[in-house]
């Protein structure tokens, strides 16, 4: 008959098994989900990345009409700058989107 | 059911200093209120500085960790000097954000007043920053490195037009954002009261404006959030061009 001291240890090492390997399938469900969490996170950051492209798109043609339409008005050379500077504009604008298209995606 | 008139500002308590218009409009205590809500969760929720963090302390905590992984990443470690400027920004837009979609309220970014200013301070840091820490070599900014010296000029020009537009690009694309959104929302809103009032079944065909209308609500919700991650991170992304020009 083996004395109550092993018995009680070999239920504490069953029960330390039983936890351990819990635990491990605990924290491996929660790296799955946090593997879904940064795909959401993917679907976020592309459309932040579209919301960007859009603005600079815009933001390009704009600041580069009002820079003509200003050197115009105060140099007196319509319609001269306002085209030069919208297609200017236009430029960086595009020049912005296709810079931010060409870098490497994925990563960390 | 006049979708613009949400964004209207209405004097709640007159002020007049020196001749100066004071007074706390709508606008005015919503921005308070947002400041308030944002110092609420993270300096009186996280005051009691436990161990295991409660519900807000884990909400501050992530948003915390959020933020400074970004600068972080966008930045490199030298750019935490601006984790303040980067997190404040962050904090006001989304709380600003979303206190928009309690009914009756106002929506601060939904003016571009106040995102212009956001968007300008961000540009000033970025030109005082960059012009203190590099001096001359800030410039090289706008000088990319591998042109031809043909076209060097050009795009030179087109670079300085492209810094020139990043305070525009970055207060229209929040301010646009919510105001389209809101606007959107109201019309829906609006169908869904106008069709009501037909008579029989006419009524029932409500449903599918109101179906829009929730749909909507969601997708905005979204775009509240994306919006103030957006102009985080790119706040980032220029503040990294200042620390680090010329790469």
């Amino acid at each position: 008959m083996p004395d109550p001291q092993d018995q009680s240890d070999a239920a504490m090492r069953a029960r330390l098994e039983r936890l351990s390997s819990e635990l491990d399938a605990r924290k491996a469900s929660d790296r799955s989900a946090a593997a879904r969490q940064s795909g959401g996170g993917d679907t976020g950051g592309a459309m932040a990345k579209g919301f960007k492209a859009a603005s600079e798109l815009v933001g390009g043609i704009v600041v580069g009409g009002l820079i003509g339409v200003g050197l115009d008005y105060w140099l007196g050379t319509k319609p001269g700058f306002s085209i030069a500077f919208f297609l200017l504009g236009a430029g960086a604008g595009l020049w912005n989107v296709i810079r931010d298209a060409m870098k490497p995606t994925g990563g960390a | 059911m006049d979708p613009i008139h949400q964004f209207s500002l209405s004097k709640w308590l007159p002020l007049d200093v020196a001749g100066r218009d004071f007074s706390l409009t709508n606008s005015a205590f919503y921005m308070l209120l947002a400041v308030a809500l944002v110092a609420l969760l993270t300096i009186v929720c996280v005051d009691r500085n436990a161990t295991v963090p409660g519900r807000a302390q884990s909400v501050a905590e992530s948003l915390y960790e959020f933020i400074a992984n970004m600068v972080r990443d966008a930045a490199g470690e030298s750019g935490m000097k601006f984790f303040p400027l980067v997190f404040s920004l962050f904090m006001f837009i989304l709380i600003c954000n979303l206190i928009g979609f309690i009914p009756y309220t106002f929506t601060v970014t939904s003016h571009i007043v106040v995102t212009a200013t956001l968007a300008l301070i961000v540009f000033f840091t970025v030109l005082i920053v960059g012009f203190a820490k590099n001096g001359a070599r800030f410039l090289k900014l706008f000088v990319p490195s591998g042109v031809p010296i043909a076209v060097l000029p050009l795009v030179v020009l087109i670079e300085v037009i492209s810094f020139l537009t990043r305070p525009i690009s970055h207060s229209v694309r929040l301010f646009a954002n919510m105001l389209a959104g809101h606007i959107l929302l109201k019309v829906f809103g609006g169908f869904v009261v106008l069709m009501l009032g037909l008579k029989g079944f006419g009524a029932l065909t409500a449903l599918l404006p109101f179906a829009a209308t929730v749909a909507f609500m969601a997708l905005e919700l979204l775009v509240a959030v994306l919006q103030a991650y957006v102009f985080a991170m790119l706040t980032c992304m220029y503040l990294n061009d200042a620390l680090h020009p010329g790469h």
